[in-house]
């Protein structure tokens, strides 16, 4: 559709929560949290707190798509539609162009989570980036190291939230859904590991595996470099980024745990405070 | 005819019409006719805060809004389209600034569903030169217009100052 002959977008956003009230009404709540949604995207400030950060963003120079009309009643924004290809897919087209491009090529074993180095790259299968991946890696890797230097991290890095605009090929973020202000350096490395992880899934779904996995390792690779060029805080966040990566696993493992555990907890809560009440009618 | 006439494609039937006026001398006596009730009612705006027609149409275009849905948040439909091209929710300031004042310039006029009769009455009233709507750049004054919308070094860097603008303008209910 369009607004006022600009192609639009509209996106339900929620509402956002009214007076606080609930067990964790007067914490933050957690932005990690799965399976927290209040209507639309599940930003738990709904539109406001999106756009908001939308607007954080682009203050410090980092592409998004512009909002032309956010109504907070409805939690409806019309946003601009940003003509071009989801990284995700822009990977899964350079795949393809390679798959009828070479037949024969016999790929090396590799495994899915190695250390960052030259090293890694020798052992796996070298099949070098085509331009394009390396040039939206190199605008990637800078646009997150602004973003991270102004002290902001998306969450939500993948192959959908990141879009190549057509007419330029420069990079894009949308859904900010998750999106929060921080300068910990914890939280930038996993939003770069978690950007990882989602190429990588990508890439294990995709037609040819080995070929997609291996230039998802590339293309983070160089987002890696290029943030490290462009960012004024790199030898934090790169300490926690290996860190994040080796315990990466393990650290979702835990979260869903928790997630579980909170789950059961808040249940029994609600059932033993049932009782409690049924006591307090037969007393009375 | 050097004005502009815009359209809305969410409300079919009708028309915003922009007519600018740059070398402007009277801007006292045209403050004056807009307490004149002979006059229709015309949005009158600083033109040198403004620096793209889009932007007085997407102001435009959530004023009808916020006109159809009864929540306006100032007394008139044309004073709506002022308070929404300012990037504050701060009403008084925003018609302030956005606004004439007695030194204005160049004066943007806009009205919602205008008649020929009532331009050209307009047009009398104003001692200063017309011209088309694309001398809005040039007319613009970019200090005032980073100041007032708190635009950002980085931000120009990467977006034109209209786009930066239209953000400001849509998302302002949400700041």
């Amino acid at each position: 559709m369009t607004l006022l002959g600009r192609p639009a977008i509209v996106l339900t956003l929620g509402k956002g929560v009214g007076p606080s009230s609930g067990k964790r009404s007067h914490k933050r709540s957690r932005p990690n949290d799965i399976g927290d949604s209040s209507g639309g995207d599940g930003a738990p400030g709904g539109i406001r707190q999106v756009v908001r950060s939308m607007l954080r963003a682009q203050k410090l120079g980092v592409l998004v798509p512009l909002v032309y009309d956010a109504d907070v009643v409805s939690g409806e924004a019309v946003m601009e539609a940003v003509a071009g290809l989801r990284l995700g897919d822009l990977l899964a087209a350079a795949v393809a162009e390679f798959e009828s491009g070479s037949g024969t090529w016999q790929v090396h074993k590799q495994r899915q989570v190695e250390p960052a180095g030259a090293g890694a790259a020798a052992e796996t299968a070298l099949k070098p980036l085509p331009p394009e991946l390396h040039r939206a890696a190199t605008l990637l890797g800078r646009t997150l190291a602004k973003l991270h230097d102004g002290g902001q991290v998306h969450n939500d890095l993948r192959g959908e939230t990141v879009i190549l605009r057509e007419h330029d090929g420069a990079v894009v973020l949308t859904g900010f859904s998750r999106s929060f202000n921080t300068i910990v350096a914890l939280d930038k490395a996993q939003d770069l590991a978690a950007l990882e992880t989602a190429l990588l899934g990508e890439a294990a779904v995709a037609q040819q595996p080995q070929l997609a996995a291996s230039f998802a390792i590339q293309l983070f690779e160089k987002v890696l470099s290029s943030y490290r060029s462009s960012s004024h805080l790199w030898s934090a966040t790169h300490n926690k980024l290996a860190e994040v990566r080796r315990t990466g696993a393990r650290q979702q493992e835990q979260q869903q745990q928790q997630a579980t555990k909170r789950a059961k907890r808040d249940a029994e809560e609600a059932a033993s405070e049932e009782e409690r009440e049924k006591g307090v009618i037969a007393h009375s | 005819m050097l004005e502009s006439v815009l359209e809305f494609e969410a409300f079919p039937g009708r028309t915003l019409t922009l007519a600018l006026f740059k070398d402007c001398t009277n801007a006292k006596d045209v403050r004056a006719t807009i307490r004149d009730s002979s006059m229709a009612e015309f949005a009158y705006i600083n033109a040198a805060v403004v620096i793209d027609p889009f932007l007085v149409h997407l102001a435009g275009y959530r004023a009808l809004t916020a006109e159809s849905s009864g929540r306006l948040n100032t007394k008139s439909l044309h004073t709506e389209l002022i308070y929404n091209i300012s990037g504050t929710k701060h009403v008084a300031e925003s018609l302030k600034r956005f606004g004439i004042t007695d030194e204005c310039k160049s004066i943007l006029v806009a009205r919602f569903d205008c008649k020929h009769e009532e331009l050209a009455a307009l047009k009398s009233r104003i001692q200063g030169e017309e011209v088309p709507l694309t001398n809005l750049a040039a007319l613009a004054d970019v200090d005032l217009i980073d100041k007032y919308y708190k635009l950002t070094k980085a931000e120009l860097q990467a977006r034109s100052r209209a786009d930066a603008v239209a953000f400001r303008i849509g998302a302002k209910d949400c700041l």
